[in-house]
């Protein structure tokens, strides 16, 4: 999972569904904190309310002022310090209070008959009290009573709850991000196929996208279809132009090789030898265009190179053509070696490194195969081989060696143009085994 | 009929205690209970179950009950005016 990656879509529906959740979890989060303090509070408020009319009931007039009823009250308005505390203001300011409150002050507004108020303060011992201030009036007296009681063990419980609230939301949200992970890499996971369609596709295997992917997808494949259509016409009417050309030039080429085969076997001029020579290249360039032609005609263009079959398809033709020397021609390769390049190319290369070995070869050819991602091809003989200095200038003429190969005899040119083409490497050297000329190439995959 | 009336005095003046703790506190012959209660709960925690003022040779003290979290409930005699901590025991 690319999780930092900004540009992958994974990425942005993971940051985007996490986002929301967590908005979602903590708007929950902070409406249920939010409706349950309402809640308590109401709850509480309306206690004290009802407690507030059964301490009315409970106060008598006497001389020295008002009497609350001992036996009229809750027992825990009498304990010190319970939480719950009641505080009775009469008209001139006197205050009776509940026994609870014991010595500590509570401050009470003076509130007029019929008006109520609620209010936060703090009791003895740091306790948070709700309040429930209200006026009345009994036996022609006008009183205000204040009915507390003290918050924090509900709020205590309250906060208990918020957090294991917060911990399940918490555990929820990683439950959520998890399943949602799971689902949207299934979903990418849908994509896979066509990954792999794209990917023969550019080794040849396929021609055309299956349409059948998921919807969103569905013009994107379409369009490359389209443009697979449009760019394989194209390749087929420049092959064709091409091929055409080929074909044209054949004629008149045919007619100059003619003729400088005469004049050089008549006079032996050096300009006309050396322009034969030329000639013959593009003879030899236009057989090969108009070879590539009729490939592309017969519809196997893009096919890839594939060791099992083509490589003993060529040497059974090599056998064929050299019967007469009774070669031992080895093919060494793995198994499972993966198909690999154009199969044109390759087998172009291959044949003509195989032909020069068994030109040149006593008894003995060997031709191995090996690399993945590489293709490493070593074909060797057990012939005379190159001399030192040989090598040491071939090596050295690089890339430009096809230039005066023919002249060798050695049919490298082709062999050189494709390993230009595969960004390759091209090796001469001795074989240690067969004692004969040793050619190793490296193709890198295109 | 004496007795019961004594009785009925007895608890009113337990009763009226408080207010009686309140006029002290006010002028200050007493400290006032929430200073005197972190002596106690640092010395025992818990919830207090009653409370009792009590004047002895000329000494307020304070007669507080407490109840820890295990149920146990606790006795306690303070000096109402220092704050001293003169008794504590486990009640039966």
């Amino acid at each position: 999972m690319s999780v930092l990656n900004p540009n992958s879509l994974e990425t942005r529906l993971h940051l985007g569904l996490a986002f929301t959740l967590i908005l979602l979890m903590g708007l929950l989060w902070l409406f249920g904190a939010k409706s349950i303090e309402t809640l308590t509070e109401d709850f509480i408020a309306s206690r004290l309310e009802h407690d507030a009319e059964a301490l009315l009931a409970a106060i008598a007039f006497k001389q020295q002022g008002v009497k609350v009823r001992p036996a009229r009250v809750n027992q825990i308005y009498l304990r010190p310090y319970s939480g719950h505390y009641y505080v009775v203001r009469q008209q001139n300011g006197a205050e009776v209070t509940s026994r609870s409150v014991w010595d500590f002050k509570l401050q009470i507004p003076r509130m007029k008959v019929g008006e109520s108020r609620r209010l936060h303060m703090l009791g003895p011992e740091q306790q948070q009290l709700l309040v429930y201030v209200s006026g009345f009036r009994k036996q022609g007296q006008e009183l205000t009573l204040a009915v507390a009681e003290d918050l924090l063990p509900i709020k205590r419980q309250r906060d208990l709850f918020l957090r294991n609230f917060a911990l399940l939301a918490l555990l929820g949200l990683m439950v959520l991000l998890l399943l949602q992970g799971m689902v949207v890499r299934q979903a990418f996971r849908r994509l896979e196929p066509l990954r792999e369609e794209i990917k023969s596709l550019a080794g040849g295997e396929e021609k055309m996208l299956s349409e059948a992917v998921p919807e969103e997808m569905s013009p994107l494949v379409k369009e490359i279809n389209h443009l697979l259509l449009l760019l394989s016409r194209r390749n087929r009417r420049s092959r064709n132009a091409l091929g055409n050309l080929a074909h044209a030039l054949k004629g008149p080429m045919n007619l100059l090789t003619h003729y400088f085969d005469k004049s050089s076997n008549s006079d032996g001029r050096m300009d006309d030898t050396l322009a034969g020579q030329q000639v013959e290249r593009v003879r030899l360039l236009i057989d090969r265009e108009l070879k590539r032609a009729r490939l592309a005609g017969s519809g196997s263009t893009g096919q890839r190179f594939d060791p099992q079959r083509d490589l003993q398809d060529l040497l059974d033709v090599l056998k064929q053509i050299y019967r007469e020397k009774r070669l031992t021609i080895e093919a060494v390769t793995a198994a499972d070696q993966p198909p690999f390049g154009d199969r044109e190319d390759i087998l172009e290369l291959l044949g003509n490194l195989l032909d020069n070995a068994c030109k040149w070869a006593k008894g003995r050819v060997r031709c191995t195969l090996s690399g993945e991602q590489q293709l490493k091809i070593v074909v060797e003989d057990d012939g005379e081989g190159l001399v030192d200095e040989e090598v040491a200038r071939m090596t050295m003429r690089g890339s430009r060696l096809d230039e005066d190969m023919e002249g060798q005899g050695l049919g490298l040119a082709i062999v050189s143009d494709v390993v230009t083409l595969y960004e390759g490497e091209l090796e001469f050297d001795r074989s240690p085994q067969l004692q004969g000329l040793r050619v190793s190439v490296v193709l890198n995959r295109l | 009929m004496l007795i019961s009336l004594l009785l009925i005095y007895t608890t009113l003046a337990a009763d009226e205690g408080y207010e009686e703790a309140r006029r002290l506190s006010e002028s200050g012959d007493i400290l006032p209970l929430e200073e005197l209660l972190p002596a106690i709960r640092k010395a025992q925690p818990g919830r207090i179950l009653e409370l009792e003022l009590e004047r002895k040779r000329g000494r307020y003290l304070y007669e507080v009950e407490l109840l820890d979290e295990q149920g146990a409930v606790w006795e306690f005699k303070i000096d109402a005016l220092t704050g001293e901590i003169l008794q504590r025991e486990l009640e039966d």
